[in-house]
């Protein structure tokens, strides 16, 4: 049975922040038309993954598309996307601060501040106000990849600690 | 001290200590406060708030007025604990409220002999001679509810958001059944529950359900519920909600400082809470001694602790006998059953006369149509009077040591008072039970007007069947549990006995206020009928108590006084939180360092390690000025102003909004978006430009930078950026949708250092290398040029903010504090935003305060930027003729004519002749190190601001008149010499 005692000593890593290499692409329509053809994750919450399970494009809000550290082939993609006249590459290196979740506490750690497990029903990550900071979530091996704006990495990061250690 | 031998279901008789008031008591291990006290027949458990009577226990649970208690030692304390949910722990240190010099006397119990000057609303009317300051401390002393914490030594709750098919409110007997239900159709269920255990009053209810006593069916219910996966909450009460979201607070042992809180958003909700028992109204029926029924019984059951050894049972319906013969059973000597119905409503059914038989057979007095009128006894009942209702004046006195009350039950039905739902009233048990809820919400049992064992059970696994299915769930529930069938309360409403008016007074309605029937029977002859007005003038109902007992008897009696049915009177609207709980419960995270949300640049850490002296603007944190510099911001900044005009310097510019603008319609999105074209700025070119909003008001402005033919860099001002990037974007989606323009927020991808000043030049050339001599010669005024520097990315913009000869570098965050302080090192010691705003002011630049959000164009002196007739929006009703009116507002500079005083920040402008009518206000001051005087920037009206007219700044605030001379706005470099060099 469950109580109202704080659960005592969860286990969750917390690795980062890294500051990431990214670019973003915004389709200039939304929603898109043809996307077989531009091979871009959708709907909205789709990610694109690599073979070890990484994300590597992450369609974050309706037309808006996150690279964390791109690679050059994905970088020729968005970059004929966009001479093709489908949207524009934004290079945003930077920007965002790549943070990892992995651990049996991890979902608890997160549902301090939303409940994820909603959240994340009916897509693989999604932009939203975390613990008061601007992030863009997505679950990732054994946890969650979280991508913070680069200004408020610090105290994003603060919060994730301060909870984990009253939990 | 040691305590009597006693057995109950939740203390399992192993020692521990704690105080009280200063005293040592021994407790079970399980045991709360409350309980541990009675055990030691400590019945004063505090003073009531107005009068200081002293206060015993009336109930068990949250609803609890008096027995308030102060937990922990000054400065860390909690106040305003209830007795009955405060499990002890060992070395508690408990102190009671609202006394002085200590419980069994108080001085301000004085106050008691007074009583006739405190009734309802006495602070609205007395106390005006000679002013109400004269006894405001005394008042003020008096006043409130326990003693506020000195310091807070709380752990962070926990915070979990959760959601569920169906969430259920209670895990009484109604709750347990719609849980089973729900978890039997494949509901995911989560239930929550006040007390540390479930079972509500089937705890100590005599009954069966299934073919199973009570608590083996408790204990078969909890075992298939965990093993559906329901999950239980307990310790965890429902307090309150919106937007489909409950809200609920687990404070374990009732105690702040261990809180959780659950934000829980269900697909269907079934309030299955119970109800709390209410009391009757008779003379001094505040006393210790005085109980709710339901409490004593549940201190019995719970912790083997009698209320008294001499009881006298007190109430209005059937249940009166059945609770008498448990006490009995117990050992409990219960000297009588005093029933306001008349003889023939309760020999009628066969049970229940039955039961009286064997309570008269043991001795026990029961009288029909009787009720208490008053009790003796200041620290605790000695006796009761009581009297046939229908002749009072034949009273006879009981011994007895406690008066157990029962005057019915009220559904607590206030998480489905909010967001569309009602309440409506019940005859059968005098009662307002839940009305008609939104779609999401369910009652159940006593919500519906359900008392009887077997129909609340039915109820609730009904409404639990139906929210799971509601909720989506598809399998079937099976058949609802039966229970033994009690026949229900038969209860006859009872509000209140007779009383002479004088002793209306003593008649307590809400006992955590001290509000009497004589308060209610004086707030009706001054005019307050409403139950709402009736409840602000008197405070029935207010504070932690929240009208749980008091609201529907006060309303009762209200409604006797005014000769109307209850019903048309109604109850006054509860407001969440349900229950108190603490500031930093509804905090979370958010303290300490995550008190606030702070932004950092990318030179944060370098700042606080080079003396920076940081604040926050909006979000972000931001170098004032630097401690090497001066003592404090003012003295800093004018030298750091100095070094930059007579030197050079550096200031962190990279909180600047960054919005990257690309497409092939970006340059006409940007014609659209501001006063001026984007798209006669050339590649490699920038220009400073203005954003209106649609009605022409001046909104922003910032540079623009031209990257490419169809790719721009549009700078905002740092506290504007979040809101220009959300106006950018609805533009963009708004009248764009079609068009091949995208947005991106580029704040956080470029770090800014911009230098400034005679030096920079130099300084530059001398940090980036060779490599850019040549490209930083070719730079004019407001071109800019990208390249590499060790390897990264860098836009050199040549732009000016100080009047200065002055450089923006944008590079990426990861070699900003590199390149920062390659600079300082090359002679360009750092600056912060006070020397920023005077090398501003000085130049005449938009400070922050002139764009108001009334200021157009023509009023902030950009005449020239209108000519060029860009129809961009705002443009249209830029022509109204009110904005050519000569009392619009002119930016103009001023300087004091004796050039020595100080002109001071949002002073009014005024002339001599007319010192009260002002013309405009100072919106930037600063004491300019290049002129050695103080000089503004200020909107005045057209008409007077003509160059070298003489006005006056007045600042009542610091008894201040300073005769102004109005001069041009730029102040400093006029031709812009040094900008250009």
């Amino acid at each position: 049975m469950s109580t109202a005692a704080p659960v005592v000593g969860i286990e969750c890593r917390i690795a980062g922040p890294i500051l990431v290499e990214a670019s973003e692409f915004k389709t200039f329509l939304f929603p898109l038309v043809g996307t077989s053809t531009t091979d871009l994750p959708a709907p909205p919450g789709a990610v694109q993954r690599d073979a070890a399970g990484r994300a590597t494009l992450l369609h974050f809000a309706p037309g808006r598309f996150l690279a964390p550290a791109p690679a050059s082939d994905m970088v020729r993609h968005l970059e004929a996307l966009a001479a093709a006249g489908v949207g524009a590459l934004f290079d945003v290196s930077g920007k965002w601060r790549a943070i990892d979740l992995a651990g049996a506490g991890a979902t608890r750690l997160l549902a301090s501040g939303i409940d994820v497990d909603a959240v994340l029903a009916h897509r693989e990550c999604a932009a939203l106000q975390l613990f008061d900071c601007p992030v863009v979530l997505a679950r990732a091996a054994g946890g969650f990849g979280i991508w913070a704006q680069g200004s408020y990495a610090t105290d994003f990061l603060g919060s994730l600690e301060r909870i984990r250690a009253a939990l | 001290m040691s305590a009597p031998p006693r057995t109950g279901r939740r203390v399992n008789g192993e020692p521990l200590r704690f105080r009280f008031d200063g005293r040592e008591y021994l407790a079970q291990r399980g045991d709360t406060a409350a309980s541990a006290l009675l055990a030691h027949g400590v019945r004063l458990l505090g003073r009531s708030v107005k009068y200081r009577r002293p206060r015993g226990l009336l109930a068990l649970g949250p609803e609890e007025p008096n027995a308030l208690l102060t937990v922990g030692t000054t400065p860390t304390v909690i106040p305003n604990v209830p007795a009955s949910q405060l499990v002890l722990r060992e070395g508690m240190v408990l102190r009671s409220q609202n006394r002085w010099p200590s419980l069994r006397f108080d001085v301000a119990a004085l106050l008691q002999a007074g009583g006739g000057f405190f009734g309802a609303g006495f602070y609205y009317k007395t106390f005006m001679w000679p002013s109400w300051r004269s006894y405001e401390t005394l008042i003020r002393n008096l006043a409130g509810l326990g003693q506020a914490p000195g310091a807070a030594d709380l752990a962070m709750p926990s915070v979990e958001h959760l959601s569920c098919d169906v969430l259920v409110g209670g895990a009484g007997p109604a709750g347990l059944a719609a849980a089973l239900a729900a978890a039997r159709a494949g509901a995911r269920v989560v239930v929550c529950e006040r007390e540390p255990v479930i079972g509500g009053e089937l705890e100590f209810e005599v009954g069966s359900v299934d073919g199973r006593s009570a608590p083996e069916w408790l204990k078969a219910a909890r075992t298939e519920l965990l093993e559906r996966g329901a999950r239980l909450l307990l310790d965890t009460t429902v307090i309150g909600g919106s937007d489909g979201l409950l809200i609920c607070h687990a404070a374990p042992g009732g105690l702040a400082g261990r809180d959780g809180i659950y934000r829980i958003r269900p697909r269907r909700f079934v309030i299955a809470l119970g109800a709390i028992e209410r009391p009757i109204a008779f003379v001094d029926n505040d006393r210790p001694g005085v109980m709710l029924l339901g409490a004593a019984e549940r201190l019995l059951a719970r912790y083997g602790v009698a209320a008294g050894s001499a009881p006298l049972l007190f109430g209005n319906h059937d249940r009166l006998y059945a609770a008498a013969l448990r006490l009995l059973t117990a050992g409990i000597r219960v000297r009588g059953v005093i029933d306001t119905r008349e003889r023939a409503t309760v020999t009628a059914r066969a049970p229940v006369e039955r039961a009286r038989l064997e309570l008269e057979r043991a001795g026990v007095l029961c009288l029909f149509g009787h009720a208490v009128v008053s009790v003796a006894g200041a620290r605790g009942v000695r006796s009761a009077r009581v009297a046939p209702i229908r002749a009072p004046g034949k009273s006879r006195a009981l011994d007895c040591d406690c008066v157990l009350v029962s005057g019915g039950w009220t559904p607590s039905v206030h998480a489905g008072l909010h967001e569309g739902g009602a309440r409506e009233f019940t005859e059968a048990s005098a009662a307002f039970i839940a009305g008609h809820q939104p779609e999401w919400r369910l009652c159940a049992g006593a919500a519906n007007g359900r008392l009887e064992l077997g129909a609340v059970i039915a109820d609730g696994f009904s409404a639990g069947e139906r929210a799971a299915r509601e909720a989506g769930a598809t399998q079937g529930s099976g058949s609802a549990p039966a229970a033994s069938a009690d026949g229900g309360p038969n209860l006859e409403p009872f509000w209140r006995t007779a009383a002479p008016a004088g002793a209306e007074k003593r008649q307590f309605v809400d006992l955590q206020n001290d509000v009497t029937v004589a308060d209610l029977r004086q707030a009706l002859a001054e005019g307050f009928i409403d139950i709402e007005h009736v409840k602000r003038y008197t405070t029935l109902g207010v504070g932690t108590e929240q009208g749980r007992t008091a609201s529907v008897l006060g309303a009762a009696i209200l409604a006797e006084l005014k000769g109307e049915a209850l019903s048309a009177v109604g109850a006054s609207r509860t407001r969440p939180p349900y229950h108190p709980l603490t500031l930093g419960a509804i905090a979370g995270h958010r303290a300490g360092q995550q008190l606030r949300v702070c932004r950092r640049t990318p030179l944060h850490e370098w700042h606080e390690a080079h003396g920076g002296v940081l604040e926050p603007a909006g979000y972000w944190m931001r170098t004032r000025y630097y401690r090497a510099n001066g003592a404090d911001a003012y003295s800093a900044g004018i030298a750091e102003a100095a070094r930059v005009r007579a030197h050079g310097g550096v200031v962190d510019g990279s909180t600047l909004g960054k919005i990257e603008v690309a497409g092939r319609d970006a340059a006409r999105y940007l014609d659209r978006m501001y006063l001026t074209k984007a798209s006669t700025i050339k590649a490699g070119r920038s220009k400073y430009m203005v954003n209106l909003r649609e009605d022409g008001m001046v909104l922003d402005d910032g540079i623009v930078l031209r990257l490419a033919a169809d790719r721009f860099l549009a700078t905002t001002s740092s506290g504007h950026a979040e809101h220009m990037l959300a106006h950018f974007e609805h533009y963009r989606d708004v009248e764009f949708s079609g068009a091949d323009v995208a947005l991106a927020n580029a704040t956080e991808a470029w770090a800014v250092v911009v230098t400034a000043g005679p030096r920079s030049r130099d300084a530059l050339r001398a940090v980036l290398g060779a490599d850019w001599h040549a490209p930083l010669a070719r730079l004019t005024h407001m071109d800019f040029v990208e390249g590499r520097h060790n390897g990264r990315v860098l836009r050199v913009l040549r732009a000016s903010f100080s009047g200065e000869l002055a450089f923006e570098l944008h590079c990426r965050p990861d070699g900003a504090v590199a390149l920062w302080q390659a600079l300082v090192d090359a002679g360009l010691p750092p600056y912060g935003l006070e020397a920023l705003d005077i090398l501003r002011v000085e130049k005449g630049y938009l400070v922050g305060s002139e764009l108001n959000g009334q200021t157009t164009p023509a009023d902030l002196g950009m005449d020239g930027l209108l000519k060029l007739g860009n129809p961009c929006i705002g443009r249209a009703l830029l022509g109204r003729p009110a904005f050519g009116e000569p009392t619009r507002p002119k930016l103009v500079g001023l300087r004091a004519v004796d050039g020595r005083s100080v002109i001071q920040g949002g002073a009014q402008v005024t002339v001599a002749a007319a010192p009260t009518r002002s013309l405009g206000h100072v919106t930037s001051s600063v004491f300019s190190p290049a002129f050695g005087e103080w000089i503004a920037l200020a909107l005045v009206a057209r008409d007077a601001a003509e160059q070298g007219e003489i006005l006056v700044a007045r600042s009542p605030l610091h008894n201040a008149d300073v005769a102004v001379r109005v001069t041009a706005p730029v102040h400093f470099d006029a031709g812009a010499d040094r900008m250009k060099s």
